[in-house]
């Protein structure tokens, strides 16, 4: 992918990142939204600038949690954070894309089908979600 | 050079992922648990031993050595099996222009001289969740004065008795004509002036000037640098003394210079193109040295020969070059001193014959007045023991400041 298609992903993905989740959230978000939109637009054309990618998710996640988004909607939005990720650290591998299609669809599933009934199942949820966080995560220097 | 740690892609998604996690903690939200669940399967699924070599990066400069305004290459090589990624870039100096032709390859022009890094190669390597980053700075660039165009007319009123290239006031053997003179046994029939020798109805034979060599010390003055990047005295100075050396080294003619300034440096005077080389190698030096008293007396004799033409580019700002000037008089060596100081203080260009309108001058304008008279008292006392001060200004050549040069009796121009 050359450098103008890799930027132009950037810009597109991050956009839609930070403007899918105003439609389904109260009008103050919109500023939160403009927001991670300027931090879209800074990360775009350079490699240097990633906390800026950081903050542009920051801001589609916490306008996010003031929506009255549904489950599809939150799907997407995980898909496209994921997908913006990938494309600004400018290589776009296929076998994380996957997975998190698959994680998604997983999850989507297990809140379609209990709807957060159990609070010892939110509970469980919740430390298999940190367990799996701290799994993934490399874990300093050996 | 760091070691490897978590990629930039990952704490990315490690943090969208916390972010998310926290958000559904707070709000109650289960679904944003959605937000965090692709990133954290992304995580999972990256390759997570970390690589047990650093990247090997190597940096060649094509050349060690240029002149200003030449192209060099700067090749870089990263050897890093584990990597499924390397970004490389190129962080030219600031007198450095750079255009990359092909990966790792970046093509640099130095546009100012000394002895400096053309810059410095990042290479980042990005392994599964891993990244590293190695800084390598290229290799220290020789670049040197480019010498403009001067042609070596200036020389002493009395030449060396050794053959170059300068026309003698000696009748020799040169091709100058020189006069003439009746014939005596043995002499060449081809100098046979015909047309006097008709008119005058004897034999009359044409007389030649001898052709000399001559010896010219450029001195440089580092003690004081003053001015804008690129345009400083020493700028000037260096281009001046590069421009003379060749000039006068394509004739024939040996040339040496003395650096004042930093740690007095010298070089004896001899012909070649390899002293030139020797010659700019010196000048290189003359701006990275500690301060000291500049002391003719500790240079040897062999330096500045008698009968040398000495040309000594300084802003005259510092007293010791005063008194090194003083020395070379006593030396009885023909002393010319350009003046390289294009900007007042304040870095405005100097305009001669400048009048203040205000009646009432500030203090300001009263210190420049008297920094102004002081030079003035300068280049008069120079100029009562002989010696011309010449100022080149910014868009003279050396060639035409020279030229004014031979008024002094001691100097003499040549064609």
């Amino acid at each position: 992918m050359n450098r103008a298609r890799l930027v132009a992903a950037r810009l597109l993905l991050g956009l839609l990142v930070v403007g899918l989740p105003p439609a389904v959230a109260p009008a103050w978000t919109i500023a939160v939204a403009g927001f991670g939109a300027l931090a879209v637009v800074a990360a775009a054309p350079a490699e240097r600038r990633r906390y800026a990618v950081s903050i542009a998710v920051g801001a589609a996640i916490v306008t996010c949690a003031f929506s009255h988004a549904g489950i599809p909607v939150l799907a997407a939005e995980g898909m496209l954070i994921l997908a913006y990720v990938l494309v600004s650290s400018a290589v776009l591998a296929v076998r994380p894309l996957i997975a998190g299609v698959v994680a998604t669809l997983i999850v989507a599933g297990a809140l379609t089908v209990h709807p957060g009934a159990s609070a010892w199942l939110s509970g469980a949820g919740l430390a298999a979600a940190v367990a799996a966080f701290a799994v993934a995560v490399p874990m300093g220097r050996r | 050079m760091t070691g490897w740690r978590a990629s930039a892609r990952t704490r990315q998604l490690a943090t969208a992922a916390l972010v998310a996690l926290i958000a559904a903690i707070v709000s109650g939200h289960g679904g944003l648990v959605l937000l965090a669940a692709a990133p954290l399967a992304a995580l999972a699924v990256l390759p997570r031993p970390r690589p047990l070599e650093l990247p090997l990066v190597t940096v060649a400069v094509s050349g060690a050595r240029c002149f200003e305004g030449e192209d060099v290459t700067v090749i870089a090589t990263v050897s890093c099996p584990a990597a499924d990624t390397t970004d490389i870039r190129f962080v030219p100096a600031a007198t450095v222009a750079a255009a990359e032709i092909l990966p790792g390859q970046w093509r640099i022009n130095a546009t100012h001289w000394g002895r400096y890094s053309p810059g410095t190669v990042l290479v980042s390597c990005v392994a599964g969740a891993w990244q590293a980053a190695v800084v390598v700075e290229a290799e220290p660039l020789e670049v040197f004065p480019r010498a403009a165009r001067t042609r070596p007319r200036l020389v002493p009123a009395e030449l060396l008795r050794r053959i170059g290239e300068h026309t003698g006031r000696a009748v020799g053997d040169g091709v100058e004509f020189a006069g003439i003179r009746p014939y005596v046994p043995g002499d060449q029939l081809r100098d046979l002036n015909r047309a006097v020798s008709i008119r005058r109805q004897g034999r009359y034979v044409n007389q030649r000037a001898a052709s000399r060599a001559a010896d010219l010390v450029v001195v440089l003055d580092s003690l004081t640098e003053t001015g804008p990047p690129g345009e400083s005295t020493l700028d000037i100075a260096a281009h001046g003394a590069a421009a003379l050396a060749a000039a006068y080294l394509r004739v024939g003619d040996r040339v040496g210079v003395v650096v004042l300034g930093g740690v007095l440096r010298w070089l004896g005077p001899a012909p070649g193109d390899r002293q030139f080389y020797r010659i700019a190698e010196m000048m290189l030096r003359a701006r990275y040295d500690a301060y000291v008293d500049p002391d003719l007396a500790r240079i040897p004799r062999i330096v500045l020969p008698p009968g040398a033409l000495v040309v000594l580019f300084s802003p005259l700002a510092d007293a010791g070059v005063l008194a090194a000037i003083t020395d070379l008089r006593q030396r009885r060596l023909p002393v010319i001193v350009v003046d390289t100081l294009r900007y007042e203080p304040g870095l405005a260009p100097i305009r001669r014959g400048r009048r203040s309108s205000a009646l009432s001058p500030s203090p300001a304008d009263l210190a420049l007045r008297v920094w102004r008279l002081d030079r003035a008292a300068t280049r008069a006392r120079l100029a009562a023991m002989g010696v011309p001060v010449l100022h080149w200004g910014r868009d003279a050549e050396l060639d035409g400041v020279l030229a004014s040069a031979a008024s002094a009796g001691r100097i003499a121009m040549r064609s």
